[in-house]
């Protein structure tokens, strides 16, 4: 069981990092029809003007059309979801084990996660 | 400097910091920062954004060796994420409305407070005399390892309410700073719970990733996450720790630590000069 987790994470973090090359290398060939938003280095600095709008619609739409930039946003969800996926299999083996206090902390930690994840926090 | 130039050299620095940071224990996160911040004048909260994701990469893509690791207590490290994520939460959401010259002072501090335990061991390897606490009685967190050494180590857990309280303050650091709060872990298990050291740092590694997985949602919904700065950290962080963990065994210890304390303190003095409204 431990190694499930172990190669789970792996398997994850490798999809996260392949989905984020394609979508630089995307990035690359459309230039800045595949930015949206970033223009140069000043929309990085403090009190820069714009803000940058980021909501599971925006990343949809984004990767209906293929854009570059909602390719990476989802390969890094991808990434933000890999230590999730540890805490929901250390659930698992504290459930397995019978283990009723540990499984309802697990619990707990893995609700706090999700919430972020799904950006209900 | 043009973005496609920036993201190269980006993607270059990543890798510096991920294969420095392999090489010393210190997740690349505690740089990456800095780069941003002093190197190319990126606003700190994008910086932190970008740092959060490169934790997470450092801590999943090494997590493979954690687990076989049997020194790992994952009870003591489920309790205390339960401090460490509420803290970690509560310190992303504070982060914005809080003056960034204060983040740069925080952070100066904890660069400094990360070089003590690269220069003196921290804590005795084998802790005597601990006795459990009734929390720890409870839920059965006191456990044993192999050591090489000594053979089967069995070792108890105590003050398991400071504990707690010291994980959500390194949650809370790990929310606003973008960081992965290690050196905050291993003091709270090793001087306030008295874990063998090897268990606390063990269990440190282990507990991260999942601390910066508590705040990056809400780093990343709220547009901190950029995508330019984000991806080639990530890719570069990767990829570096993966060459540092190679190259571990060619270079000596006692150097590259050397090299990291003096980076360290270099940059703290200049996180600390910005924050302080002084621009080199």
């Amino acid at each position: 069981m431990e190694l499930w987790v172990s190669y789970t994470l792996r398997i994850g973090v490798t999809l996260a990092a392949i989905v984020v090359l394609f979508g630089v290398v995307l990035y690359v060939i459309q230039g800045s029809s595949g930015a949206g938003h970033l223009q140069s280095m000043d929309d990085l600095k403090p009190g820069r003007s714009n803000t940058i709008d980021v909501s599971w619609r925006s990343i949809g739409d984004g990767l209906k059309d293929f854009q570059a930039v909602a390719i990476i946003q989802t390969g890094l969800l991808i990434l933000l979801l890999t230590p999730v996926t540890r805490v929901a299999l250390t659930l698992l083996l504290f459930l397995r084990d019978r283990d009723r206090i540990f499984a309802l902390i697990t619990a707990i930690v893995l609700i706090v996660l999700l919430l972020g994840f799904f950006g209900i926090v | 400097m043009s973005i496609e130039l920036f993201v190269v050299v980006m993607f270059l620095s990543a890798i510096g910091a991920g294969m420095l940071g392999s090489l010393v224990g210190l997740g690349g996160g505690i740089l990456i920062v800095p780069i941003l911040t002093i190197g190319f004048g990126v606003d700190i909260h994008l910086a932190i954004g970008a740092s959060i994701i490169s934790v997470i990469a450092t801590s999943s893509g090494a997590a493979a060796a954690f687990v076989r690791d049997h020194m790992t207590n994952i009870r003591v490290a489920m309790l205390l994420e339960l401090a460490t994520t509420f803290g970690a939460v509560s310190g992303a959401i504070v982060a914005a409305w809080i003056n960034p010259k204060f983040l740069y002072l925080l952070f100066g501090g904890i660069l400094i407070f990360s070089v003590f335990p690269m220069i003196k061991k921290l804590g005795e390897e084998i802790p005597r005399n601990v006795v459990n606490d009734e929390w720890a009685d409870n839920l059965r967190l006191n456990s044993y390892y192999p050591d090489r050494k000594h053979g089967v180590v069995h070792y108890n857990v105590t003050r398991v309410p400071l504990g707690f309280v010291m994980m959500y303050v390194a949650g809370v650091v790990s929310g606003l700073l973008g960081i992965g709060s290690g050196a905050l872990k291993v003091l709270a298990m090793d001087t306030a719970m008295r874990l063998p050291i090897k268990v606390s740092s063990a269990t440190s590694n282990f507990m991260i990733g999942v601390t910066a997985a508590a705040s990056s949602g809400i780093y990343f919904w709220r547009g901190d996450i950029v995508p330019e700065i984000a991806a080639p950290i990530a890719l570069g962080v990767l990829a570096g720790a993966t060459l540092g963990a190679r190259l571990l065994v060619r270079f000596r210890s006692g150097t590259v630590r050397r090299i990291f304390i003096v980076v360290l303190v270099i940059v703290a003095v200049q996180m600390f000069l910005k924050g302080m409204g002084v621009s080199i």
